[in-house]
Parts: C-alpha cells; sequence; structure tokens
C-alpha cells in the first residue's frame, strides 16, 4: 500500500506542479519502493492519455452536406502513413531537422486530396469578447471556394456579390464590384496579404507550415475518423492570430473546419470559423478574376497610379469588413 | 525523387512512432517536473528517433528502444539544465521505462476504458478535467473560471485521477477476466 502522500507526491509532480516537500517525498519513495515507480508509470501513462483522449462527450461534428466525393480515396496504409507523418511532424521543432521535417512534409504533399472544396465562412466573437466591439461588427457570413493554393471567396454584400481569390499564376485579386478590380501579381504581394492567403487556402500542409513558426501544434484525436490540431502561439511570438483549431478528416486529410482566433488589431476578439459544406468540381476559371467582373471592368495592376490598388482594396475591405483581410 | 525502399521506411517510422507516442509522452511526464520543458524533450526523442531509425532493430520492440534513446535525451536535459537536479536516479529511470514498454500493448483497451470511466465522472469533475487537459488551461485559470481557489482546484483533480485510474484498472481487470 503506497502512502498518500506519495500518491500525492506523484500525482503533482506528473500534474507538473510538486512542492518542494513533494519532490523530497517523492525522491525518497522511488529510492525505496518499486511499487512507488509502478505508480509514477501508472499515473504518467494516465496523464498522457488525458492529453489524447476524444473522451469529452462532445456532441458529434455536423455531417457533411450533399457532399459528392471524387478524386482518389486513401488507402488504409496512406491514410496511416498520413496520420502518422503528421504525428511526427508536429513533434519536430521547424528549425532543428529540416531534413525530417521535409521528409514528412513531402509524405503530406503526396497524399493531399484532390478535388475543389466548399467552405463557408462565419465571423463571431470568441466567448470571452462576446460583449466587445468584436460582437458589434458585422461580417457577412460567405462562402469560399479552394484548389490548391488557389481560392476564391465570394460575400452577398446588400444583394450584390464582392469577391477576391487566389488563381493558379499565385496572382491575388479583388473586385469589390462588377465594374472594378486591382490585381497582384505573386511577386508583389505583400507578406502579410500572402500570409493571409496562405491561411485562405484551407490546405492541411500549408496552414500546419505556417502555424509551425510560432505556434505550439497538439493533435488531439476528436474520435469518429477526426483528429484535432490545436495551434497555440509560442510564449513572446509575434503573431495577428490567437488560438487556431484545425479539425481534419483522418481518412483523407481534408480540412472539416477551422476555427482561427484573431489577436491583433481592432480585429482582437473576432473568431472566423471555415465549415467544410462540398467537395465538387470546378472549372478552373472560377479562380480567376476574369469570372468575377463584367466584361469591360476597370482593372487596376502594377501599372496603375501609385496608391490607386490600395484604396480599391480599401474600398473591397470596407464592403465586406473581413477582418482576414484588414491586417 | 524519394525511391520505394525511402518510402517504405518513412512509412514504417511514422507508424512506429505514433503507435509509441504516447509510452514516450508518459515516460518524459514521469521524468521531468516542468511541462515546458517536457515538450522540448520530446520533440529531442521524436528527431533523435527520426535521424537514428535505421539502426532500430526491427527484432525488438521499437517502443522499449524509443524509451531507451529518450532515457539519453532525458539525462542530457538535466545536464543542460545545471539549476535541475536530477529528481529520479538512473535506475529508477531504467525501470519507469521496463514498467511503461511491459505495458505499452494494453493501450488501446487502456484508451477504451479512459473514455468509459470519463462517462461516469459528475458533470463538474469532467468539466474540471477537460479545463486541465483539452482547454490546457493553468490550475489558477479554472480556479477563476470555477470560483474556487487553487488548493481546492489540486486537490479536487488529484481525486478526479485517483478515481479515473481507479476505474481503469477495474475495467482492464474485467475486461482480462473475460
Amino acid at each position: 500500500m503506497i502512502d498518500d502522500d506519495v500518491r500525492r507526491a506523484i500525482d503533482a509532480w506528473v500534474d507538473g506542479a510538486p512542492s518542494a516537500d513533494d519532490e523530497q517525498t517523492l525522491s525518497r519513495a522511488l529510492g525505496a519502493d518499486p511499487a512507488a515507480i509502478a505508480l509514477l508509470a501508472d499515473r504518467a501513462r494516465l496523464h498522457a492519455l488525458l492529453r489524447d483522449t476524444g473522451g469529452w462527450g462532445e456532441p458529434p461534428p455536423a455531417p457533411v452536406g450533399s457532399r459528392r466525393v471524387f478524386g482518389r480515396k486513401l488507402a488504409w496504409g496512406g491514410a496511416a502513413l498520413v496520420a502518422g507523418g503528421a504525428g511526427l511532424w508536429l513533434t519536430l521543432p521547424p528549425t532543428a531537422d529540416a531534413g525530417a521535417i521535409d521528409a514528412v512534409q513531402r509524405a503530406l504533399v503526396a497524399s493531399r486530396p484532390a478535388g475543389d472544396r466548399r467552405y463557408s465562412v462565419s465571423v463571431g466573437a470568441a466567448r470571452q469578447w462576446r460583449f466587445s466591439a468584436a460582437r458589434r461588427s458585422a461580417v457577412p457570413a460567405s462562402t469560399l471556394w479552394v484548389r490548391g493554393s488557389r481560392f476564391v471567396q465570394i460575400a452577398d454584400v446588400s444583394g450584390r456579390p464582392v469577391a477576391w481569390g487566389r488563381d493558379g499564376t499565385g496572382a491575388v485579386w479583388f473586385a469589390p464590384s462588377r465594374d472594378t478590380a486591382a490585381l497582384f501579381d505573386a511577386a508583389e504581394l505583400p507578406e502579410a496579404l500572402a500570409e493571409v492567403c496562405d491561411l485562405r487556402s484551407l490546405d492541411l500542409p500549408t496552414l500546419l507550415e505556417k502555424l509551425l513558426a510560432d505556434f505550439d501544434l497538439q493533435r488531439l484525436d476528436r474520435g469518429d475518423g477526426h483528429d484535432l490540431v490545436r495551434a497555440t502561439p509560442r510564449a513572446g511570438a509575434v503573431t495577428a492570430y490567437g488560438r487556431v483549431d484545425i479539425e481534419i478528416e483522418r481518412e483523407s486529410l481534408v480540412v472539416r473546419r477551422a476555427v482561427v482566433e484573431r489577436s491583433a488589431g481592432r480585429w482582437h476578439g473576432i473568431v472566423v470559423a471555415f465549415t467544410l459544406e462540398e467537395i465538387g468540381v470546378q472549372d478552373d476559371g472560377v479562380y480567376e478574376m476574369a469570372a468575377h467582373v463584367a466584361a469591360g471592368a476597370t482593372v487596376l495592376g502594377r501599372d496603375s497610379p501609385r496608391g490607386a490598388r490600395g484604396e480599391l482594396l480599401r474600398e473591397y475591405l470596407q464592403a465586406v469588413r473581413h477582418p482576414e483581410g484588414s491586417r | 525523387m524519394s525511391s520505394p525502399h525511402e518510402i517504405e521506411i518513412r512509412e514504417k517510422l511514422t507508424r512506429s512512432w505514433l503507435a509509441a507516442e504516447p509510452a514516450v509522452r508518459a515516460y518524459v511526464a514521469a521524468a521531468i517536473k516542468s511541462t515546458a520543458d517536457r515538450e522540448d524533450v520530446l520533440q529531442q526523442v521524436a528527431l533523435t528517433v527520426a535521424r537514428r531509425f535505421e539502426e532500430y532493430d526491427g527484432q525488438r520492440p521499437f517502443v522499449g528502444w524509443v524509451l531507451w534513446l529518450a532515457k539519453s535525451r532525458i539525462i542530457d536535459h538535466y545536464r543542460s539544465s545545471q539549476r535541475q537536479r536530477l529528481v529520479l536516479a538512473d535506475d529508477v529511470l531504467e525501470r519507469l521505462a521496463e514498467s511503461l514498454t511491459e505495458t505499452h500493448d494494453d493501450l488501446s483497451p487502456r484508451r477504451e476504458a479512459l473514455d468509459e470511466c470519463l462517462a461516469t465522472l459528475t458533470e463538474r469533475s469532467r468539466a474540471l478535467v477537460r479545463m486541465r487537459y483539452h482547454d490546457g488551461l493553468a490550475i489558477t485559470s479554472i480556479a477563476t473560471a470555477v470560483r474556487s481557489t487553487p488548493g481546492s482546484v489540486r486537490v479536487a483533480l488529484f481525486r478526479i485521477r485517483e478515481a479515473l485510474a481507479d476505474c481503469i484498472g477495474r475495467r482492464l481487470a474485467a475486461g482480462a477476466g473475460e
């Protein structure tokens, strides 16, 4: 029978908060009693399992509606590799061994799901900010189509569609109306905007790569065929985001839901949620600016007057009041 | 372009690591006090495993090999952080690894038992555990959230973990007797 003080000391140690007395008690007991070592192993195992368990009695995620899956389904072996790859990748520091990370990353990229994915995008206030300015924002819900690094996001603003996206060449465009648009080539994209676009792609390897630099990542088994990757900013990291939760379908590696908390600027306290609605097929053209402006529309490109595109971008943001574009 | 052999090795590595990770995490948690240091050491272990995977003898249990590597990383950690003395002696680390290796095979039933046992907790107890492990809150934050004191939360969590450990033990014993 193990003394209650020893049990408490072991519990405090494993929980990461032992007192000096606990440490002494523990050290003494472990040296004298093999049963204490077995108990320490048992409690440490419990601690590890509690971190990973999905048994919190949460309601299961809503089923994906009207899903038309096409493209390859991953074989079990491939899925196991991918799941394992994600698990290993998340434990590796970003700068310590590029080779090891690269190996796993390539495995992930090779298994990237095919198809165009449609997400609904909603903007709300984080729980602790429900009664703040964040709550009073009225950003309209929008639809996001993604394929690889391409995306197009369309919001309905007072009955008219307002869109922005990234096409197959990496160029980013904004169309605050059918009559005007601004186009930025990939090479002239400001870094902050490029980052917003990368997050917008909702592509798992890209998301994780972006997050690895400033976030601690944790993979949690949600059960029901889903994993949850939780990204929490490292202490001292300068980032525009707070916690990021990415829910992944384990078999296909599709990002089923991503919830991004903003932590900077006027959008502090805002939460943007992307929820997978459909996997389908879209024409390449849907990601092109031309599909979202009228024939003969004014398009401001690299040669436009200085500041003109910035002004149009502000107009766009004003129209949709989109938190992700406001940095 | 990776060769089929490289792909096979990577596949085996990632699968093996995923299976062994809970035991490694438990080992590191048992050996190191600071939760932040635990994550660092876990990453070091993962890195070492990835680098040295080709040395692994497939005839021996993978988890035993990984815990052997982990032990070295833990000792390195204590050596490099000179302010911290090694609370767990070398032979204790050895026996901890043996214990975790021996019981590693029952991980799946243990997981299932934990989920069942969590469901038997009272709503308040489950909320406390959830805040601690799922939400990753510090004891003081939990105390604020539930309008209690850190001391009371610590005691409550200790009792809950004891209850969960008992419950898991009973369920595993019942399962073994079937």
